[in-house]
């Protein structure tokens, strides 16, 4: 009795679970597995994990690669535009840092030989505080294998025996069956705003409080001068590797702006230009800032009573659409081709010689907004003083 | 290495099973002790492999200071116990109480003392309690040389599926065990019994505890924090955090339960159902039922139990209570968690006494019972909100809110349907259900099983069965638990 019990549960579990192991494995929705190319649903997968984001520069050959946060997954159809015309891999990573984003650059230029590589520096991936995803050690970003056989187990066994990735292999299904990927075939995360999106309340407000509760972001901010010589390092190999390396300050909103004004982060932030100024004359390489009052940055963010309202260029106040990234490129190819500006402080060209007036020209722009936008400034005081933020700061965050 | 891994579930599990089966085929009881105790070495060194080496030593002195007090002469007997049990407590008040002392040293004198940073060794609290319990019963001479073997001694402090959260074992209860033939050969009902057992604890852990645990997290933050919760929040987060801590520490207590049976080893029972108790006293026989024993076996009846009169008696249950809240943690917070418990304790005995010297008029017998499960079940949410809590400041603050002082505001950021349907569900599971080894009744499944076979009449329908239904139900639970593994977090017991 107790034998044969024994073997209908034996039976069903190992049963069971062998049957979501092949299926996950089939389906393989974030194209992880070695089991070579998926076929029909290799353009429908969802690779913007680590894994998937490695295993896509791996396979290239790709003439360029976009290497940055979450801002490049969502914000540069490199399907639509490609750098001087080439296939551009979008390595846009959730939740990273600048120390991760040197490590992924590292394996474009040795393991993938990526020409050109365009690396997006945000100033909150400068944080020191700000730790690494998990993901990145499983990933084969993580060049350094410090894990043992049975830690591999437990992450290769999450891939293939868990609800989470069951409901993204539907997901994947689902994507062929409509015929829509809603990843890029070269990366790009093809995110849409739902009908009746509320700009403040549903994404501006709430991604302030994110970076205002959080310790890897805008909370007790630590700039991590480490890390810029981590990157100027990594400029340095790759000149002698014969690649190209572009820096870039993404561009962000006005209101992201006011807010980092209004909790002293600008003094930072023009520290951070300051570096990569310093490490585009010692290395002799390109540093372009986007990050400034220029005319995309001021676009209006509808209010929550215009439902129908759309932004042009911004999901959000940090995150901006493919648009905005399509300018963001062809500025990119245009300085790559010693053009001018174009439109005053989009894409400004930084060296040691320039910084000091780029950057007082920013204040004034920024002083300009601030004076003209009362209104929205009292806005941004508002959420940063909020009694929901408290809902969000970690234990040692106390006020 | 957590019970709630696939490291564990797939690969540790089945090959620890697979060698002790063998080495019990083909080799002699030593060699199976010996691989077991370096199994479980292998378990606890996963997290930190540096604290094997204290683990070893602790391991070494107690049982060396062991056969010293059961050979000792009378005289010196008295002397190595106490040196014993100083220096088991000097080793878990460096690790664990340090940085408390420090900190409340600091607070009171304006000091800036510090003992660095202590890693604390994951389960000290359980294998040191453990072995003061077994110097103390050498001193009583309940221990005898010829029971049992250095390695005997190892497998029983640090055999895998108790060692680090528990049940506190007695010696007594598995040093037997470990020389029945029956025992660490494979059995189809031993396995079969321990797979579900362990699977049904898994469930409790993975897929209600973990879940639960969404609507307490946000508003014990906030309250930290320095923000007023609402009434709606306030109590959410205190059910749901009494729920997600019996889930949890049960679970993981019925996952011990099942690993153990799996090789043959009866452990005992920790939880019967604390939620269905009808006084407070009748909580503390239900809830953590292993430490209660040891508190009463080690602390209680030590200090004089209640053979000194009844206010002697108050004072030792006080003291008793206040000890337990300590081993919990190294806060205030825990401390008073412990001393709220010990006044319930104290107010339930003069209640009693006072009932029994004046014949106060007695409600009807279902209506009593309603009364002092509510009163019971109040006062053990209220504490379990000091026990959350990270300060007092976040501990008033909730409280205050769920008195109703702050107001009557329904409002609530984790939402109020949702979370009020599932602590109902929950609740209902809790208090109108039988526990895992009610189910399991048919089986002895623990331990000292006689409380549980008085019950069985009316559970007779609902026993669990080695039929195929049960084996349906069992593999879902199991099935649905391992695809949540990904989402696997610590049991909240390892922090004590």
């Amino acid at each position: 009795m107790y034998r044969r019990y024994g073997f209908v549960l034996a039976g069903l579990v190992f049963g069971a679970l062998a049957v979501v192991a092949a299926f996950l494995y089939t389906v393989d929705p974030e194209g992880t597995h070695e089991q070579g190319d998926g076929g029909a649903l290799h353009a429908y997968r969802d690779v913007l994990n680590r894994r998937g984001r490695a295993h896509l520069l791996a396979n290239g050959p790709w003439d360029a690669a976009l290497i940055g946060s979450s801002r490049v997954a969502l914000g540069y159809d490199t399907d639509a535009y490609g750098l001087r015309g080439g296939r551009t891999a979008n390595v846009g990573l959730m939740d990273t840092n600048l120390w991760e984003l040197v490590r992924v650059a590292e394996y474009a230029l040795e393991v993938a030989h990526v020409p050109l590589i365009v690396v997006f520096v945000d100033l909150h991936c400068m944080s020191s505080r700000r730790k690494t995803n998990f993901d990145f050690e499983r990933s084969d970003f993580d060049r350094v294998d410090d894990e043992g056989p049975l830690e591999h187990f437990d992450e290769d066994e999450g891939e293939l025996l868990s609800l989470h990735e069951i409901e993204r292999a539907f997901s994947t299904l689902e994507a062929q069956s409509i015929g829509r990927a809603r990843v890029g075939r070269n990366g790009v995360d093809r995110r849409e705003l739902p009908e009746g999106h509320r700009y403040r309340e549903d994404t501006a407000e709430h991604l302030l409080r994110v970076y205002l509760a959080n310790p890897g972001t805008y909370l007790n901010f630590e700039y991590g001068a480490d890390r810029i010589d981590e990157l100027e390092r990594f400029v340095a190999r790759a000149r002698a590797a014969q690649s190209q390396v572009v820096l870039v300050m993404p561009p962000k909103h006005a209101l992201q702006m006011e807010c980092m004004t209004q909790i002293e982060l600008w003094d930072d932030f023009e520290r951070l230009k300051r570096d990569l100024a310093g490490v585009a004359s010692r290395q002799t390489t390109l540093v372009l800032d986007f990050a400034a009052h220029h005319e995309h940055a001021l676009e209006r963010m509808p209010r929550d009573d215009e439902p129908g309202a759309r932004m042009q260029h911004w999901f959000d106040s940090s995150h901006g659409t493919p648009e905005l990234g399509r300018l963001v490129l062809a500025r990119v190819d245009a300085a790559l081709e010693g053009r001018a500006l174009e439109a005053p402080l989009f894409g400004v060209a930084l060296n040691a010689g320039n910084v000091e007036a780029h950057l007082a020209q920013c204040r004034s722009a920024r002083d300009a907004w601030r004076a003209a936008n009362r209104d929205e400034r009292v806005w941004i005081s508002n959420v940063i003083h909020d009694d929901r933020l408290l809902r969000l700061l970690p234990p040692f965050a106390r006020r | 290495m957590l019970f709630n891994s696939y490291t564990f579930v797939l690969l540790y599990l089945p090959a620890t099973l697979l060698g002790c089966f063998a080495m019990a085929r083909w080799a002699g009881r030593a060699q199976v002790v010996a691989f077991l105790v370096i199994a479980s070495l292998v378990f606890y060194g996963w997290w930190n492999p540096g604290h094997v080496a204290l683990l070893g030593a602790s391991l070494v002195a107690n049982y060396a200071l062991g056969r010293t007090i059961a050979r000792a002469a009378p005289a010196s007997r008295r002397a190595w116990l106490s040196a014993g049990v100083v220096a088991n407590i000097a080793l878990i008040a460096y690790y664990k109480y340090a940085g408390f002392f420090a900190d409340t040293v600091n607070a009171l004198a304006g000091t800036q003392w510090s003992f660095g940073a202590v890693a604390l060794p994951l389960g000290i609290s359980f294998f040191t309690f453990q072995q003061v319990a077994y110097l103390v019963d050498s001193y009583r001479g309940e221990i005898h040389d010829e029971q049992h073997g250095f390695l005997e001694y190892c497998l029983f402090v640090t055999f895998f599926p108790q060692f680090i959260a528990g049940p506190i074992v007695h010696h007594a209860e598995v040093l037997g065990q470990f020389r029945d033939r029956r025992v660490f050969l494979p059995r189809a009902d031993d396995l079969t019994v321990g797979a579900s057992y362990f699977f049904i604890g898994l469930f409790k852990k993975v897929a209600l505890a973990d879940p639960v645990a969404a609507y307490a997290r946000p508003t014990f933050t906030y309250a930290l924090n320095g923000g007023q919760p609402t009434f709606a929040e306030a109590w959410i987060a205190a059910l749901a955090y009494s729920l997600q801590l019996y889930l949890d520490f049960s679970g993981y207590s019925d996952m011990a339960v099942g690993l153990a049976r799996m090789f043959g080893v009866k452990l005992p029972m920790n939880f019967d159902s604390p939620y269905k108790a009808l006084d407070i006293a009748d909580f503390w026989r239900r809830w953590h039922m292993t430490l209660s024993r040891f508190l009463r076996d080690y602390v209680y009846i030590p200090l004089g139990g209640n053979r000194r009169g009844e206010s002697r008696r108050l004072v030792n249950l006080m003291a008793t209570m206040l000890i337990g809240g300590l081993w919990h943690g190294a806060g205030w917070t825990f401390v008073a968690w412990g001393a709220l418990h010990g006044a319930y304790l104290v107010v339930h005995q003069m209640w009693r006494r006072t009932l029994e010297q004046f014949a106060l008029p007695r409600l009807p017998a279902s209506s009593a019972n309603a009364l002092s499960w509510s009163i019971t079940m109040l006062a053990v949410v209220v504490a379990w909100v000091f026990f959350r809590a990270e300060s007092f400041d976040a501990a008033w603050r909730i409280l205050g809110a769920m008195s109703g002082i702050t107001g009557f505001s329904l409002a609530s950021s984790v939402g109020r349907v949702e979370p009020g349907l599932c602590i109902l569900a929950l609740g209902l599971m809790c208090v109108a259900f039988p526990n895992t080894a009610e189910f399991f009744a048919r089986e002895k499944p623990v331990v000292e099983f006689a409380r549980i076979e008085q019950r069985r009449p009316w559970l007779a329908a609902l026993v669990w069965r080695p039929n195929v239904a049960w084996a349906v139900l069992i593999a879902a639970l199991g099935t649905y638990s391992i695809l949540r593994l990904h989402q696997a977090s610590e049991f909240l017991y390892f922090n004590f």
